[in-house]
């Protein structure tokens, strides 16, 4: 059984809920809310031995907030799982990350990492405590998504050597060295607080041979081209890049205007099938991008002008432009969203 | 004389047995089996109707998609995977628009749907209780409040993807 928790005070309902299956061989538990207090190994242990006695495996991911406590002391909530109930009995290891920063969000988990999400909170992975020396390798296998939500000088070895395929940067700054040592990446998203140069950015795409999807604001794209100027980075793009989303940055903008349309539709329309994008209008959408950009499989976009009568619909479409009609797609609409999903094009 | 030699050495496909066919297509997806057989001849196209059963249509192009549901079998599939991904956005809706499952995929032993928009999870939950021969479960993303009490008794396997109401876990199962 596996469960996941995702607001704080969910994972109250779990000690209850488990002393019926009393015949559970394997649970695994994945709380995400980092808003949460420790996790406590000896709650966990009493609940185990009281109510499932047949558990061999047991998989957990807990994230915490630690603060100025004393119950929030990582050595304290380590030992807690460092039992002989735990290293002895059971042979089941810990490890704990944690950022120097006396406030901030704390993880602790079993090894080997059994998800496929790994979150980086921590600044450097030497810190780490763990309640096993001597593990065997291939600790990080199931991982196929990373994000890193701090800036983390010294990444794990164990995790670069991984299965990563999808890669979140979400920390302010330039990054660092390690993220070219992931070389099976699919899919990269890049926050905005990131700060890549073009060089970095080519060093990124050169780096990852199998990278097909790119998720960045207009402006995180504009910069690590330099300004669209850097043939080197754009050509790049238009050679890898199959699906492209671009979140709204609700700080400056929340569309993507025309004449930044111009700059994505010329690097992009060459491979592009999969586009996610704010724009202004429908206008936009009949007259630019659906002519522009021939490969398209599938669009999602968020028009910002929107009301009853400026909605998106076939018999609209076809008005703007009667070759819609034997355009072979469905679309859904929900709110100011629609879903574009094509058939075979021409 | 070496080109007689070659032609001898030649076995046409077609001459293979049915069981051998199938076997070859055991290798392949259910879609991509559907999309290279069943447009050969009738004989091909009868033996992927009967017997391809398993789909998955996550990220999948519009055109196989269409063509394959377009066999008009769904009454024989015993496993369906669908997804509203990026790249296949509202395609849990446009199945349901095409094929209503009060109607058409009540015999399903494995179903997945993953990604639902919430207007689709919503009409979807409440005919959770019809799919009583289902032995693998997976839906998401689905409001807890609107899970109904599950009484399904082949079930084995199970996977939901829900929000903070959670009420329906207490419930035994």
């Amino acid at each position: 059984m596996q469960v996941r928790f995702s607001q704080p005070g969910d994972n109250e309902i779990i000690h209850s809920s488990l002393k019926h299956l009393s015949q559970l061989t394997s649970l695994a538990v994945y709380d995400g809310a980092w808003e949460n207090v420790p996790p406590d190994g000896q709650i966990w242990e009493k609940t185990i031995t009281s109510s499932m006695p047949l558990l061999k495996k047991f998989d957990f991911c807990f994230k915490f907030w630690k603060d100025l406590n004393a119950s929030s002391d990582i050595n304290r909530v380590v030992s807690k799982f460092a039992t002989p109930f735990y290293l002895e009995e059971k042979h089941w290891f810990i490890q704990c990350d944690s950022h120097h920063q006396q406030l901030s969000i704390a993880m602790l988990y079993s090894l080997p990492y059994a998800f496929k999400h790994l979150e980086v909170v921590t600044h450097s992975f030497d810190e780490s405590i763990l309640t096993s020396k001597d593990l065997k390798k291939n600790l990080y296998e199931n991982v196929e998504t990373l994000t890193v939500d701090v800036k983390c000088r010294k990444m794990n070895d164990e995790l670069m050597l991984g299965n990563i395929i999808n890669l979140n940067l979400k920390f302010s700054g330039a990054p660092f060295d390690w993220i070219y040592s992931m070389n099976k990446l699919c899919e990269i998203s890049l926050q905005n607080q990131i700060d890549i140069s073009p060089k970095d950015f080519i060093r990124l795409l050169k780096n990852t041979p199998h990278l097909r999807t790119l998720t960045a604001s207009y402006n995180i794209l504009k910069i690590s081209t330099n300004h669209w100027k850097n043939r080197i980075a754009c050509d790049l793009l238009s050679r890898k890049i199959q699906t492209l989303k671009i979140p709204s940055d609700s700080c400056s903008r929340d569309y993507v205007k025309v004449d930044e349309l111009l700059h994505i539709v010329r690097v992009f329309n060459e491979r592009c099938q999969h586009l996610n994008i704010t724009v202004y209008s429908r206008n936009i959408v009949a007259g630019f991008i659906l002519k522009n950009m021939p490969h398209l499989r599938s669009f999602i976009v968020r028009l910002k002008e929107h009301g009853n009568d400026m909605m998106i619909t076939k018999e609209w479409l076809i008005e703007q432009n009667i070759l819609y009609k034997h355009l072979n797609y469905s679309i859904v609409a929900d709110g100011n969203e629609y879903s574009f999903w094509f058939g075979r094009r021409r | 004389m070496k080109a007689k030699r070659f032609k001898r050495d030649i076995t046409l496909i077609e001459r293979l047995p049915n069981e051998l066919i199938l076997d070859v297509c055991s290798y392949l997806t259910g879609v991509d089996a559907v999309c290279a057989f069943s447009r050969l001849n009738q004989r091909f196209l009868s033996l992927t109707r009967d017997y391809c059963n398993t789909f998955d249509f996550k990220s999948i192009s519009k055109a196989k998609f269409d063509y394959v549901i377009q066999q008009n079998n769904t009454y024989r599939w015993q496993s369906l995977r669908l997804s509203d991904d990026d790249n296949t956005p509202s395609q849990v809706k446009y199945f349901c628009d095409l094929f209503p499952f009060d109607k058409h995929i009540l015999q399903l032993k494995v179903l997945s749907i993953i990604n639902m928009k919430p207007n689709t999870a919503s009409i979807f939950s409440s005919q959770l209780t019809s799919f009583t021969n289902l032995v693998s479960l997976s839906i998401g993303f689905i409001c807890g409040n609107s899970i109904p009490f599950l009484q399904l008794t082949s079930l084995k396997h199970v996977v939901i993807n829900s929000c903070m109401h959670t009420k329906w876990m207490t419930v035994g199962y």
